[in-house]
């Protein structure tokens, strides 16, 4: 134990060690949370006096707890109740138990890390309790039957709005129960079924008719004409691909949006008949090494996976600036395979972003992507159209 | 001789050059020159002009060398015009063409050959050079981790408080106004606690992780695009001996080559023999300078001579010009630096600085930590986190871009480089420098030929004029 210890990365909190466990929960939700617009405006308020100077009294502070004296530790006590109370401000019930907690707990505690842990513990159960009230309330929703899409539903200024405002909750009700449960330790309940975003039950897999059913809410939707946003905010698929995606997909993405399209090259032995070549290797690029992924070696099969979800595209033309070609043609697997070829020929092609790997790069990645060069030649008006991207609010950004 | 040329001569005279429509219309000139030369008819005239020949000879093989490697380095840049319509045709042409410098941009003038080809040559003498004497993580070692982080320390030690106080006013100005003074002192006091473990944290982290954070040849591709001149520098002053001799051995091959050229323009006796002549001195003196300087790779005895190539004989000297430059401009601890945090795996730097520094600030708040994160907000105080991580980034890279330290840093990396080389065994060691410009031979060669043709042609009025 005592060697794990040492070799885990250095604890942020010591004293709290058997904790963490529990506080990162908390601090889980909380995060969550803080989208909420309330619980914004309430920090500014309250914080003006939450550190103010204080005299300090001479009291021996106990080890850890360097220059903190016992006013301190009052003033500690009072911080404690304005956080617990601005983050149980779901439903009074639930404020009034939990400032009644801590105040208790202040009223107990000997020393100002015991309030802490203390506190601390108190809020991550009420989160937890919170969280999974929510979860039972958004499975009632997903049966309801007036089908109405939970992420619509009017902001009524609690956690549970905070919750379903945060985007990645939007699309997958029960996930979100299971997360919540996951994280609170598990207390035995079974997760929740699966169903699909308008909340109608799959879990008997996919049937005609239920398939069917849902064409029809498709349609429906698209047919609503009163409503502001032009359909989904964002791409409903988004989701699904981003869990799809491995970590050095994601740079190579980031490689594209923020570049542009990639030089490749195929080599080709132009034997000893005219006219016919035979293909030695094809889709070498520097793409991998540009883009860091920590498996380079990987980089085809990544890019295969990114074309299977239709973000990327290979192009059979190549960039524009020829002189890129240059460094990729010197690279060593090129000249080895020009060296198996008796008449060596390369061909210069080029990988892409898709209009679709543009927005969704746009949407579901950190970085600027770069609004004119990413797609390449999908720009021309006559392919414009080709690929399958719904989002219409995207191109004319 | 003297007859033969007599005869030769008179061969002239009895057959006048087939003078056509071609040459009483452009080079009319040059052919009743010539015809006039022949009826003079006598023989010393003849024998004083073709004379001249293998001198002239001489003096384009010179030129033509000279200007070939001016051509070689020069402009560094492009210069000339855009041609409209030569982009789109530019694809269709042949490779070979297509790498003259310009072509494939559209644009018709000259850029140096070096520099036009900057990124690549980075990348084959990374593939063929560098790598071979050593790793990202050797290069690493040599800068001494424990130096660096000694360095950094010591620039950073003083400005504890106010990269501290900075930092907190300029992400929680409140906070930190409230924070009682005492406290200040104590989140001072555990900041500097806390540094050198730090410090240690992220050079260790860096040392253990360096393959995923660092990639030598996209450092040197990226150094190179940035500065072809550095390119440059590296072929003229590692090469100084060898460009100086491809440019004498112009006049030495080329005279020889003139005495022949003598006897072809005699008995060919046609006005365009100078000119072809000329295109076979500029590059068969180009192609002769350029094997001779990498070949013999390995020595050679033939009686009492040695024969090795120039540049290979020149081993031991190479190794220490060729260190030098690496240490001084390319492998140095600033580009690391710059490699590190900016390069395509820079975000992966900073994670781990981050992580590092991270401890510092919920060090420096202490027990507290819960209840100020709570207070400041979560996404707040890991926003605290970050900025606190970015400032470190800041203040360590620039101790590391001190030019003092960076030269006391290199000198590592320079015998690193001078000791390896000068025991590669020799055909290694050509590669490790031609194979950056073997592919691109051909274009110098071709340089001298067609610099031969127009010399050939002023060869043929020197010739007639005279």
């Amino acid at each position: 134990m005592s060697d794990r210890e040492s070799r885990d990365p250095p604890d942020r909190d010591p004293p709290h060690r058997d904790r963490s466990g529990r506080h990162d929960r908390a601090d889980r939700s909380n995060r969550r949370d803080r989208r909420g617009r309330r619980g914004e405006r309430d920090r500014r308020g309250r914080r003006d006096r939450a550190g103010r100077d204080r005299p300090r009294s001479g009291g021996r502070p106990p080890p850890g707890w360097i220059g903190w004296s016992a006013g301190d530790t009052a003033e500690l006590a009072r911080l404690a109740a304005r956080v617990a109370w601005r983050y149980t401000e779901h439903s009074l019930r639930a404020r009034v138990r939990t400032a009644g907690r801590v105040a208790r707990a202040a009223a107990r505690a000997e020393s100002p890390g015991e309030l802490v842990a203390e506190t601390e513990a108190i809020l991550a159960e009420e989160v937890e309790r919170f969280g999974t009230a929510l979860a039972r309330e958004r499975r009632a929703d997903g049966r309801s039957p007036d089908g109405e899409r939970a992420g619509e539903r009017p902001a009524d200024g609690s956690l549970a709005d905070g919750l379903l405002g945060d985007g990645l909750l939007a699309n997958g009700g029960p996930t979100a129960g299971e997360h919540t449960r996951g994280r609170s330790g598990g207390r035995g309940r079974r997760a929740g079924r699966e169903t699909d975003r308008w909340g109608v039950p799959t879990d008997g897999g996919p049937t005609a008719r239920s398939l069917r059913d849902r064409g029809a809410r498709l349609l429906a939707e698209s047919a609503e004409t009163d409503r502001g946003d032009r359909g989904e905010p964002v791409h409903p698929a988004y989701a699904r691909i981003v869990e799809e995606i491995a970590a050095d997909e994601a740079r190579i993405l980031r490689l594209l949006a923020t570049e542009g399209p990639q030089p490749s090259v195929d080599v080709r032995d132009g034997g000893l008949v005219p006219l016919t070549t035979d293909l030695i290797a094809a889709g070498l690029s520097m793409i991998g090494n540009r883009a860091g992924c920590r498996r380079e070696e990987r980089t085809s099969a990544y890019l295969n996976n990114l074309q299977r979800l239709g973000l990327v595209w290979f192009s059979e033309e190549p960039v524009a600036e020829l002189k890129r070609y240059q460094v990729v043609e010197a690279q060593p697997d090129v000249l080895e395979a020009r060296e198996r070829a008796r008449r060596p020929k390369i061909d210069r092609r080029s990988v892409h972003l898709t209009p679709f790997g543009v927005d969704f790069c746009r949407v579901c990645l950190p970085v600027e992507v770069i609004a004119d060069g990413a797609m390449g030649a999908y720009e021309l008006p006559d392919d414009g159209e080709s690929p399958g991207d719904g989002d219409g609010p995207s191109r004319d950004g | 001789m003297g007859p033969r040329i007599g005869t030769s001569g008179t061969r002239i005279g009895v057959n006048p050059p087939p003078v056509g429509p071609f040459l009483q219309s452009g080079v009319g000139v040059v052919g009743t020159a010539l015809q006039s030369g022949v009826d003079v008819g006598r023989l010393s005239a003849i024998d004083w002009r073709l004379a001249l020949i293998p001198l002239i000879s001489g003096a384009i093989g010179y030129a033509t060398n000279w200007v070939g490697i001016r051509l070689l380095f020069h402009p560094v840049g492009f210069v000339g015009v855009r041609v409209p319509g030569l982009r789109e045709v530019a694809r269709l042409l042949p490779r070979k063409l297509q790498q003259i410098p310009g072509v494939s941009e559209g644009r018709l003038g000259w850029e140096g050959i070096i520099p036009s080809r900057a990124a690549k040559m980075g990348s084959i003498s990374v593939d063929k050079g560098i790598s071979r004497i050593g790793s990202g993580r050797e290069f690493y070692e040599r800068f001494d981790p424990d130096a660096i982080a000694a360095h950094v320390l010591e620039t950073v030690d003083g400005d504890v408080e106010a990269l501290t106080d900075e930092l907190m006013r300029e992400r929680h100005p409140r906070l930190w106004r409230n924070t009682p003074p005492l406290l200040r002192e104590v989140v001072y006091t555990r900041v500097r606690r806390q540094l050198p473990a730090v410090v240690e944290r992220v050079t260790d982290g860096i040392g253990e992780h360096i393959d995923d954070l660092f990639d030598v040849k996209l450092m040197v591709i990226r150094r190179f695009e940035e500065r072809p001149e550095l390119l440059n520098r590296m072929f003229l002053e590692v090469g100084d001996r060898e460009l100086d001799f491809i440019i004498r051995s112009g006049f030495l091959i080329g005279t020889p080559l003139g005495v022949l050229t003598v006897p072809l323009f005699v008995l060919i006796g046609e006005w365009w023999v100078l000119p072809v002549a000329g295109i076979f001195v500029g590059y068969t003196t180009n192609w002769i300078a350029i094997k001779l300087i990498f070949n013999p790779v390995e020595e050679r005895r033939i009686g009492p001579f040695k024969l090795q190539g120039l540049f290979i004989r020149r081993q031991q000297e190479v190794a220490r010009v060729y260190a030098e430059i690496i240490a001084d401009e390319l492998i140095t601890l600033a580009n690391v630096a710059d490699e590190l945090l900016c390069g395509p795996r820079g975000d992966r730097t900073r994670e781990l600085i981050e992580d590092a520094l991270w401890p510092v600030v919920d060090d420096a708040v202490g027990p507290a930590r819960p209840l100020v994160r709570l207070a400041t907000g979560v996404p707040e105080y890991d926003a605290l986190q970050a900025a606190v991580a970015s400032k470190g980034v800041e203040y360590a890279t620039e101790p590391l871009e001190d030019p003092e330290f960076n030269r006391e840093r290199s000198d590592a990396i320079r015998v690193l480089f001078r000791d390896r080389m000068q025991e590669m065994p020799p055909d290694e060691y050509a590669e490790v420098l031609r194979s950056a410009f073997e592919e691109d031979e051909w274009l110098l060669i071709l340089i001298g030929a067609a610099l031969g043709f127009v010399a050939g042609w002023l060869q043929l009025l020197v010739v007639t004029a005279l």
